[in-house]
C-alpha cells in the first residue's frame, strides 16, 4: 500500500497539469454547450431556390465529354446562377451552368453567397482572398474570408472553386477551439484525439485513477472514513504534565496536536509514510500497515506508534515528547575553515540558550537573499581547492536547512555555543549554482544574526543500553558522532567508543587532532580511513571505504559488544547499513542520521 | 508549519468519495475514446461507393425534362444506381424536404422495395461476403444508436464481427448511417463521459458541471498534497 500510494503520487507528478486542463476545458464545454463553440451563432442556411428549365436551357452533353466515368451529374443554383457539380474519375469539377465554362466565384459573388448564410446584426467588412488559414484546419485551396463588423467579430469563408460556404469562424470559436486542444493534446489544431500523446496520457491518467481508487477502497474498508461529529477527547501527556484536547471522533491524534499546537514532527501530512510523528501509545493499540513498515519491532512493542494513523475514537491517551522546537535568534561568534570546504561555526542563542541532547539538529531559516558564492576568509593553504569554485554573487530563494551540533551541550565552553560544521556544496553537474544553504552560512559574518528552529531529531545516544558504542562516520557526518562521542566520554561511567571515520584523503580528516588525543587517553578507539589517500602524502592508516574497513575490524571482535550510530553521505550510509544487515545485527541496535533525500 | 496540511489531505478523501468513481469512469472512457480511431468509429471501413458511371451521360434533354415535371426541386442529380435487378440511370430528385428517384423512362417516382434496398446494401458493404439477417423499415421508432430526424429510413443488418448495420434513405437508397459495435462502445462512452444517461446529449447538464467543479477541488488538494511532500523531503547534505 505504501507503495501505491508512493506511485500515485509520483503519477499524479506527471499527469497533474494535463488532469488540471482536462477538468478546465471540460468545465468550459459543460458551460458553453454546443451551440456556442461551432461558430454559427449568426448562422443560417440559405434559401433553397427552384431550377428552372430556362436556367439550364443552354446546358449541353459536350460540356462533359471530356470527363471519363461520371457517377454524378448534378445541378444546383448559388445565387441565382445555375451550377453544375460532375463527379468524375478525377474528382469533382464546377461548371457554369449558363456556359458550360468552369465556374467562377468573384468577390462580389463571394460576398452574397456569404451573406445568404449570415443571419447576424453586422454588415461584412471587407473581403479578402485566402488560400490557407488557421481558422479552417487542413483546408488548402483559393477563396475569400469576408469579415463582419459584429460582437463576435464573424467571419465567413467561401471556396472560389465550388462557391459554396466553407465555414462561419468567430471569437467564440477560437476561444473553443484553444480548448479543444487542450483538452485533446493536438496543439496543430486538427482536434484529433487519437494521437500517441493523449494515448499515452490516457493510460497513465487510468492507471492514476485506478490508484487512487484502490487507495480508496482500502482507506474505506479499513473504516479509516467514517462520519462522526461526536466530539471526543484527547489526553496528552508532554513532560510530566497532562494536557486534554477535544477534538471531532473521527480527526487523527496528528490532526488534533497540530490544532492544538502541540509541537510534533510531521513531514508528509499525514500520509503515514515519514514516520515523524511518532507517539508513545500503548502496546496495545492496533498497529496500521504503515506503522508495521516504518518503526521497529521493538518500539510498537513498547507502544510507540504514529499519531497519524490513528483516530480519537482509537487513541484516547498519548504520551508525546516536549519538542522545544521554538525559534532562535543565533548570533555568529566565531568561525574557522576545518579542511578546504568544511567551516566550523559558533553561534550563541539570543534570548534563551538553546537545549539540546547529541545527535539532534538545528533547522536554519535561510532568508532570501544576494550571497557571494564563496566566502571570503578562505586560508591561503585551502586556496587550491578552491580554484575552479564560482566566483560572483547569486540570487538564491529562502529555504530551510539542517545541520547537527557538532559538540555536546556541556561540552562547550563560555556562553551556551552551539557548534555547526557546514559543508561547501560544488555545483552539482549539470547546476550552474553552489548549494544555497551552506552558501549563505559560510559568507555569513561574525556578529551576524540568523533564525533557526529546533532541537529536533532523535539520533540519540542509547543511554540505558549496557553495549559498547560503534560510530561509524563520513565526511560531514561528523558533527553529530562528535557530539555523541563528546557527550558519552562526559558521563560518570563513559562506555567504550569505537570511532570509524571515512574521508576522502588527509585533508579532508576534521576534529583529526583532536580525536587522536582522545585516542591518546584511551577513551576512544579511532580509526580514520582514507579512500583516496594521496601517494605524496604520508599515510600509513587505513585505506578504503569506511564500512570496508569497519567490516574487517568487526569480522575479528566480537561485534555483539556493540550499539551503532551511523552518519556520513547517503551512498556510505547504505553500504555501511547494508554491510551490518549482512552480519546479523539486529536493526534495533542501528541508529542512524539520513541527512540525505 | 503543517497545520493546514491534514486537513488538506481530510479533503482530498472526503472529495475522492464523491468524484473517484467518476474519475475513474472519465478516465475508461476517455482512454476507449483516445484508442481507437475515429473513423473507425464511424464505420468508414465498412462501406464503399456502390454507383456506377452514368450510361447515357448525353441525354441531356431527360435532364431538362426532370426539371420541367418537377419545377419545384432544388436539388437534382443525375446518377447510375442498382435499382430493380440492374443498374440504370436515375435522377435523384430533391424537392423541398423531400428527395427521391425519378426513372428516366416515364419521369415518375421510383419506390425502393426491400429486395431493392437488401441489393443496394450488398454492395455498400465492404468487409466481404454480406450475410444479410434483416431488412426493414424502421416508420417511427428509431433505436438509440440512430438520429429519429432520420426517419423513415431502412436498416439492414448483417451477421459479421461488429454486428454491423447499415442505414440506407428511405427513397434514395443511399448510404445515411453506418453503425457497429465499435460505435455502440463508443455511444456508451461517451454517454459515461457526459453523464447525459437518458439522451446523450447534453453536455451542460448540472450535475455534470457539479461534478467538474468537484474534481477541480480535488485537483486542488492533490496538487498541495503531493508539493507538501516534495518540500518536506527537507535535510539536504550538510
Amino acid at each position: 500500500m505504501k507503495f501505491l500510494q508512493w506511485l500515485h503520487r509520483w503519477t499524479s507528478l506527471i499527469i497533474l497539469v494535463q488532469l488540471l486542463l482536462w477538468t478546465i476545458s471540460g468545465l468550459y464545454f459543460a458551460l458553453v454547450d454546443h451551440h456556442g463553440m461551432k461558430g454559427h451563432q449568426y448562422h443560417q442556411h440559405a434559401e433553397l431556390e427552384p431550377l428552372s428549365v430556362e436556367a439550364f436551357a443552354q446546358m449541353d452533353a459536350s460540356w462533359w465529354k471530356d470527363f471519363t466515368a461520371i457517377t454524378s451529374l448534378r445541378g444546383r443554383k448559388i445565387e441565382g446562377i445555375p451550377q453544375l457539380v460532375i463527379e468524375h474519375a478525377e474528382g469533382t469539377s464546377y461548371l457554369d451552368g449558363r456556359t458550360g465554362a468552369p465556374w467562377q466565384t468573384h468577390q462580389n459573388l463571394a460576398l452574397a453567397i456569404a451573406n445568404s448564410t449570415y443571419s447576424g446584426p453586422g454588415a461584412p467588412l471587407q473581403v479578402t482572398p485566402v488560400t490557407a488559414t488557421r481558422d479552417l484546419h487542413g483546408w488548402q485551396g483559393n477563396g475569400f474570408r469576408i469579415d463582419y463588423n459584429d460582437d463576435l467579430n464573424t467571419r465567413v469563408y467561401v471556396d472560389r472553386e465550388s462557391g459554396t460556404v466553407l465555414d462561419h469562424r468567430n471569437t467564440p470559436w477560437v476561444v473553443a477551439d484553444w480548448m479543444f486542444r487542450l483538452h485533446f493534446m493536438d496543439y496543430t489544431g486538427g482536434r484529433s484525439f487519437n494521437h500517441v500523446v493523449i494515448v499515452s496520457a490516457g493510460i497513465l491518467t487510468l492507471w492514476f485513477a485506478l490508484s487512487g481508487f484502490i487507495l480508496l477502497a482500502k482507506l474505506l474498508s479499513t473504516g479509516e472514513m467514517r462520519i462522526n461529529l461526536r466530539k471526543a477527547s484527547l489526553k496528552v501527556h508532554r513532560a510530566g504534565q497532562q494536557h486534554t484536547l477535544v477534538g471531532r471522533q473521527q480527526q487523527t491524534v496528528l490532526q488534533v496536536l497540530q490544532q492544538h499546537r502541540m509541537p510534533i514532527e510531521s513531514g508528509c501530512g499525514g500520509g503515514g509514510t515519514c514516520a515523524l510523528c511518532k507517539v508513545k501509545a500503548s502496546s496495545s493499540a492496533t498497529i496500521t500497515a504503515a506503522e508495521r513498515d516504518l518503526l521497529s519491532a521493538s518500539e510498537l512493542q513498547e507502544g510507540y506508534r504514529l499519531a497519524c494513523q490513528h483516530g480519537l475514537d482509537k487513541l484516547s491517551t498519548v504520551e508525546i515528547k516536549a519538542l522545544d522546537v521554538q525559534r532562535h535568534e543565533l548570533k555568529l561568534v566565531g568561525t574557522r575553515w576545518l579542511t578546504p570546504m568544511l567551516k566550523e561555526l559558533r553561534f550563541v542563542s539570543g534570548q534563551k540558550p538553546v537545549a539540546y541532547q547529541a545527535g539532534q539538529y538545528m533547522q536554519f531559516l535561510i532568508p532570501a537573499a544576494t550571497t557571494k558564492r564563496r566566502a571570503e576568509d578562505i586560508p591561503e593553504a585551502f586556496q587550491s581547492a578552491w580554484k575552479y569554485m564560482p566566483t560572483g554573487e547569486m540570487q538564491h530563494s529562502a529555504v530551510r536547512r539542517s545541520y547537527s551540533m557538532a559538540s555536546c551541550e556541556a561540552c562547550v565552553d563560555g556562553q551556551h555555543e552551539l557548534i555547526f560544521t557546514v559543508r561547501y556544496q560544488p555545483p552539482a553537474t549539470g547546476d550552474c549554482e553552489p548549494g544555497i544553504g551552506a552558501t549563505y552560512l559560510c559568507s555569513m559574518q561574525v556578529g551576524q544574526s540568523i533564525e533557526a528552529e529546533g532541537p529536533y531529531g532523535e539520533f540519540l545516544r542509547q543511554v540505558e543500553s549496557p553495549r559498547e558504542l560503534f560510530l561509524i562516520g563520513g565526511g560531514a557526518g561528523m558533527a553529530p558522532l562528535r557530539a555523541i562521542l563528546q557527550e558519552e566520554l562526559q558521563d560518570a561511567g563513559p562506555r567504550h567508543v569505537v570511532y570509524f571515520y571515512g574521508a576522502r584523503n588527509r585533508q579532508e580528516l576534521v576534529y583529526h587532532e583532536e580525536l587522536l588525543s582522545l585516542q591518546r587517553y584511551g577513551q576512544v578507539y579511532y580509526v580514520p580511513v582514507l579512500s583516496e589517500a594521496q601517494t605524496q602524502c604520508q599515510w600509513d592508516g587505513a585505506q578504503g571505504f569506511v564500512h570496508e574497513a569497519a567490516l574487517a575490524y568487526l569480522a575479528e571482535h566480537d561485534w555483539q559488544r556493540f550499539d551503532f550510530y551511523l552518519c556520513g553521505p547517503p551512498r556510505m550510509l547504505k553500504a555501511t547499513r547494508e554491510m551490518l544487515a549482512q552480519l546479523g545485527v539486529a536493526k534495533e541496535r542501528i541508529r542512524f542520521d539520513d541527512f540525505g533525500i | 508549519m503543517h497545520i493546514q496540511s491534514t486537513s488538506f489531505r481530510t479533503w482530498h478523501r472526503w472529495l475522492s468519495l464523491i468524484v473517484g468513481l467518476q474519475m475513474l469512469i472519465w478516465a475508461i472512457s476517455g482512454g476507449y475514446m483516445v484508442f481507437f480511431k475515429l473513423p473507425f468509429i464511424h464505420g468508414v471501413h465498412l462501406t464503399q461507393a456502390a454507383d456506377q458511371p452514368i450510361q447515357e451521360a448525353s441525354q441531356q434533354d431527360q435532364f431538362l425534362e426532370v426539371l420541367k415535371r418537377y419545377p419545384e426541386a432544388h436539388d437534382v442529380r443525375w446518377v447510375n444506381r442498382f435499382v430493380q435487378g440492374r443498374y440504370q440511370d436515375l435522377f435523384q430528385v430533391h424537392a423541398g424536404d423531400e428527395k427521391f428517384l425519378v426513372s428516366p423512362d416515364s419521369f415518375t417516382r421510383l419506390e425502393l422495395t426491400a429486395a431493392d434496398i437488401r441489393a443496394l446494401a450488398e454492395r455498400y458493404y465492404k468487409k466481404g461476403e454480406p450475410r444479410i439477417t434483416q431488412v426493414q423499415l424502421l416508420r417511427d421508432q428509431a433505436p438509440t444508436e440512430l438520429n429519429p430526424n432520420h426517419l423513415p429510413i431502412w436498416r439492414v443488418d448483417f451477421d459479421d464481427f461488429g454486428n454491423t448495420s447499415l442505414y440506407l434513405h428511405r427513397a434514395t437508397g443511399e448510404m445515411t448511417v453506418r453503425r457497429h459495435d465499435f460505435w455502440r462502445g463508443f455511444d456508451i462512452m461517451w454517454m459515461l463521459h457526459i453523464m447525459d444517461y437518458k439522451d446523450r446529449t447534453d453536455i451542460t447538464t448540472w450535475w455534470l458541471r457539479a461534478f467538474i467543479l468537484a474534481t477541480f477541488a480535488f485537483t486542488f488538494t492533490g496538487t498541495i498534497l503531493v508539493l507538501q511532500t516534495l518540500r518536506t523531503s527537507k535535510r539536504k547534505p550538510l
